[in-house]
């Protein structure tokens, strides 16, 4: 517990010396769970000691370049052919940093891997090339594809400008809809090939794979719309099956689960009609 | 380190070179088909 | 009478004429000069592939190709990078430089050699044949994981026969350069007298033998799940796509050095040269490059942190990736150490190993930053990978054999190559190769997954800047190749010690160029110390 306080310590304050490290265009969102901003920290921790050794390690490169040059007269140094302590040096510096990252690293590991005590479990399909979500124990499922006017702008000499197309690549007919603050596992799977589900800011990143079951969580803390993309080569149209996510209130997630149950019921009781008039005219015809 | 594995003499060192080779390639053929049969184990349980 | 005195001369080189010089060839010599010319065409093909790719990423929207073609591109750039270019260079460059650096006559087995380098334009033109089939080139990666790649059309048998033909060869020549440096060494060449390009190299050859059988086993049981109903790796009858995922990488890590290695054995030859000063820590370079080999063998699960493995192997390879960065910081160090208090000038093949020296350390950085499994959930897959895999591998393993090309050329063709030129070449590459990769750790941490040929708005402005070190730094490599064309052709004649540095190994002690039939007498280094002990 202290280590990883004294980690997100140590990181936020690495982080903060650049402003720009925050902006996402050229950095990695800090995201929007208690993991997202730890992972973020690991990032900038080991982003960070991999400057610092590159200012030493460069830095005498090229005091090296510009001191022992044979232009300026420098004659080489014959008898320097090694040397075992700094040896030990260079080598017991770098397995001291390496614990250093180690530790907290595999400490946010290990929370990343517990799935248990969720709120809600919402199991994730991925088809070739389009995301199916079912959450688990309400009845509720649907697909979620590429938003039409992604889909239109991005075919071949479409002549549609991306850049007037709201969300471009990003925007999906279905979003997810999950509850702020509640513990949702993902049960992922794959239909065809294998697919992979990203949302950075919730530093959740899982392949889905046939035949198999793997898990994941998230906790957003923050109301908002959240967009990801499938992260492992599936095939012609990878590119283009993305994930919106809507973190909601409590009140407006129950509000919502209970109008797509509404949704279910009023989609059954119609096919539920029709099967029995089909069956009907079937024992008429006998 | 000895120089003893030296070429010293050209006909000897190919002799020794042709054996090591005849080693190296069955070395080679026996991970394919290692690698495959403990496939076939894996997949059959 | 002097044209007597000329034919003898010549009839001292007993050269084949004709054709049959190049399809019959056993002189390390012609077999060396083929590999690297080989190379450098396959540089070009998979350089084309890559500037297509970067044309289409150059804005947003689909302008050129249709996806499906895209993933060829992909999928084909890097296979022919991978197995056509910095291989086929690789065992160009051993072909060419181990027999004169361990004072042996030729390749041990001269005969195997001309095979192993004639499978390779059989191979490649099984593989780009497989454009001209109903469905199209293979689309799903070079890493090929089923059950996508399983989707493939005709291509499919053709891109695995072309892998296999390719094993078969890397693994001859592997062969040929473990028994050669075993057996062929002249009297006292003793190991720790060789060459670290040898050592290196050596250790490289029994990777290769090592994995390469691995990967032509994991693409005959792709081929089997195919075409005769098995299930290895196929989930629709019980199979484990992650199991083929294992075996790829087991044979994929070790792939990767054996891409990197000959690059830090020429950087370690080239770095004290030209620093006028013997390598710091020669001992300590070739066990090194040995536990970089060992470490390469526990490590493959690292490229596949997201499938879903149980915490304790995710932390065990999280672990052993990160040993990795102990030798290879050792190696970074000894360089380092080796130009200081030296006496440096500034030649091509210096440059060159200078910017293998600053590059491939950043692409080291990354490479640290995506072990850390918890901050590679969010890397994995996305350009901040690409961005790391090019480091290593263009200003990294590309650079290396750029360096040893500008070596040696003087050695192989007899002439100086012009200087200036050759300092464009590296001017105008070091500074796009870091304007095309560069921008690419951003894109990859802003949220740009790889392998796609289409993005989001807010990553344009990066791709163009990429796409545009990407075209100058593909055409920037025409100055290399009229480089060596007029070194070939022509120039002031290169001396046998070439450089004024400190040129150790026996190639500098032969005539440039390099006569055809070199040491037909082994030169006997019993008795003579070497200058790094």
């Amino acid at each position: 517990m202290l280590n990883r306080k004294m980690l997100s310590a140590l990181g936020g304050l690495l982080a903060a010396l650049p402003a720009f490290a925050y902006e996402s265009s050229y950095n990695m969102t800090q995201g929007v769970t208690d993991i997202s901003r730890e992972v973020h920290g690991l990032h900038m921790t080991v982003f960070w000691v991999c400057v610092a050794i590159a200012v030493a390690v460069f830095g005498v490169m090229i005091y090296s370049i510009i001191t022992f040059r044979k232009s300026k007269g420098a004659v080489a140094d014959q008898t320097m052919l090694h040397s075992t302590k700094v040896e030990i040096i260079w080598t017991v510096i770098p397995v001291l940093i390496l614990v250093f990252l180690a530790v907290p690293a595999a400490k946010t590991l290990v929370r990343m891997e517990d799935t248990r005590n969720a709120d809600i479990s919402i199991k994730i399909t991925g088809y070739q090339w389009k995301w199916g979500y079912e959450y688990l124990g309400t009845g509720v499922s649907f697909y979620s594809t590429l938003a039409s006017t992604s889909n239109e702008a991005r075919q071949l000499h479409s002549g549609i400008d991306p850049n007037s197309v709201k969300d471009y690549l990003l925007e999906v007919d279905h979003p997810v809809v999950v509850p702020v603050d509640a513990k949702v596992r993902l049960l992922l799977t794959g239909n065809d090939v294998i697919h992979s589900w990203w949302v950075p800011d919730f530093a959740v990143k899982k392949d889905a794979i046939p035949g198999f079951i793997n898990e994941a969580w998230f906790k957003a803390e923050k109301i908002g719309h959240y967009t990801g993309q499938c992260t492992e080569l599936c095939g012609r149209d990878h590119g283009f099956m993305p994930i919106a996510v809507d973190v909601v209130s409590q009140e407006d997630y129950a509000k919502w689960l209970a109008a797509q149950q509404e949704a279910v019921k009023a989609a059954a009781a119609p096919a539920a009609t029709t099967a029995a008039n089909t069956a009907a005219s079937a024992s008429a015809t006998l | 380190m000895s120089d003893n594995d030296a070429n010293h003499d050209p006909v000897a060192s190919r002799r020794k070179a042709r054996r090591l080779a005849l080693v190296l390639g069955l070395v080679a053929i026996a991970l394919y088909v290692g690698f495959i049969l403990m496939s076939v184990l894996q997949a059959s349980h | 009478m002097a044209h007597a005195d000329t034919h003898d001369h010549h009839d001292h080189d007993h050269k084949p004429a004709g054709i049959g010089r190049w399809l019959f060839a056993t002189n390390h010599k012609d077999i060396g000069t083929m590999y690297l010319l080989w190379a450098l065409f396959m540089f070009f093909l998979g350089g084309a592939m890559a500037l297509g790719i970067r044309l289409e990423l150059f804005k947003p929207g689909m302008q050129w190709f249709d996806p499906g073609f895209y993933n060829s591109l992909v999928t084909n750039h890097a296979l022919i990078m991978i197995f056509g270019a910095v291989m086929p260079a690789w065992v160009g460059l051993a072909n060419w430089m181990i027999p004169l650096q361990v004072g042996a006559p030729d390749m041990a087995l001269p005969r195997m050699n001309n095979y192993s380098f004639w499978i390779l334009p059989f191979a490649f033109t099984l593989l780009l044949s497989s454009f001209f089939t109903a469905g199209g080139a293979p689309a799903g990666g070079w890493t090929l994981y089923p059950p996508l790649s399983l989707q493939a059309g005709d291509s499919f048998p053709l891109t695995i026969f072309a892998i296999h033909m390719m094993g078969i060869s890397s693994i001859m020549g592997a062969i040929n350069v473990i028994v050669t440096i075993m057996n062929m060494r002249a009297p006292g060449m003793t190991l720790l007298k060789l060459p670290l390009f040898c050592w290196t190299w050596l250790i490289t050859a029994y990777l290769l033998i090592a994995v390469m059988p691995v990967l032509a086993g994991a693409v005959t049981m792709l081929l089997t799940d195919h075409y005769f109903g098995t299930s290895f790796f196929n989930p629709a009858g019980g199979g484990d796509p992650v199991m083929f995922q294992h075996i790829f990488w087991f044979f994929g890590h070790p792939e990767v050095y054996i891409l990197i290695l000959p690059a830090f054995g020429i950087v370690s030859e080239i770095i004290p040269a030209f620093s006028r000063k013997p390598l710091f820590g020669y001992d300590a370079m070739v066990y090194a490059t040995a536990s970089i080999a060992f470490l390469s063998f526990i490590v493959w699960a690292h490229h596949m942190f997201t499938v879903g493995m149980p915490l304790a192997g995710q932390t065990f390879f999280m672990m052993s990736t990160m040993l990795i960065a102990i030798p290879t910081g050792v190696k970074v160090f000894n360089w380092t150490a080796t130009m200081w208090k030296g006496s440096l000038s500034f030649e091509p093949p210096m440059l060159f190993a200078l910017a293998f020296l600053f590059l491939f350390t950043i692409g080291g950085f990354s490479g640290l930053m995506l072990a850390i499994a918890p901050a590679d959930f969010q890397y994995q897959d996305t350009y901040f990978v690409v961005a790391h895999f090019h480091y290593v591998l263009v200003p990294g393993a590309v650079f290396g054999i750029m360096a040893g090309v500008y070596y040696w050329l003087p050695k192989w063709t007899g002439h100086m190559y012009n200087m200036t030129l050759a300092k464009w070449h590296f001017w105008v590459s070091t500074i796009s190769v870091n304007v095309l990769f560069f921008p690419q750790h951003f894109l990859g941490l802003a949220g740009m997954p790889r392998r796609i040929p289409d993005y989001s708005t807010q990553f344009t402005d990066w791709n163009m800047v990429s796409s545009v070190g990407g075209f100058v730094f593909g055409f920037s490599q025409l100055l290399f190749v009229v480089l060596i064309w007029q070194c070939a052709r022509g120039g002031a004649k290169a001396t046998d010690k070439v450089w004024d540095g400190m040129m150790t190994g026996l190639e500098w002690t032969v005539a440039s160029p390099a006569p055809y039939h070199s040491f037909t007498e082994a030169p006997d280094l019993t008795g003579v110390a070497d200058s790094h002990h």
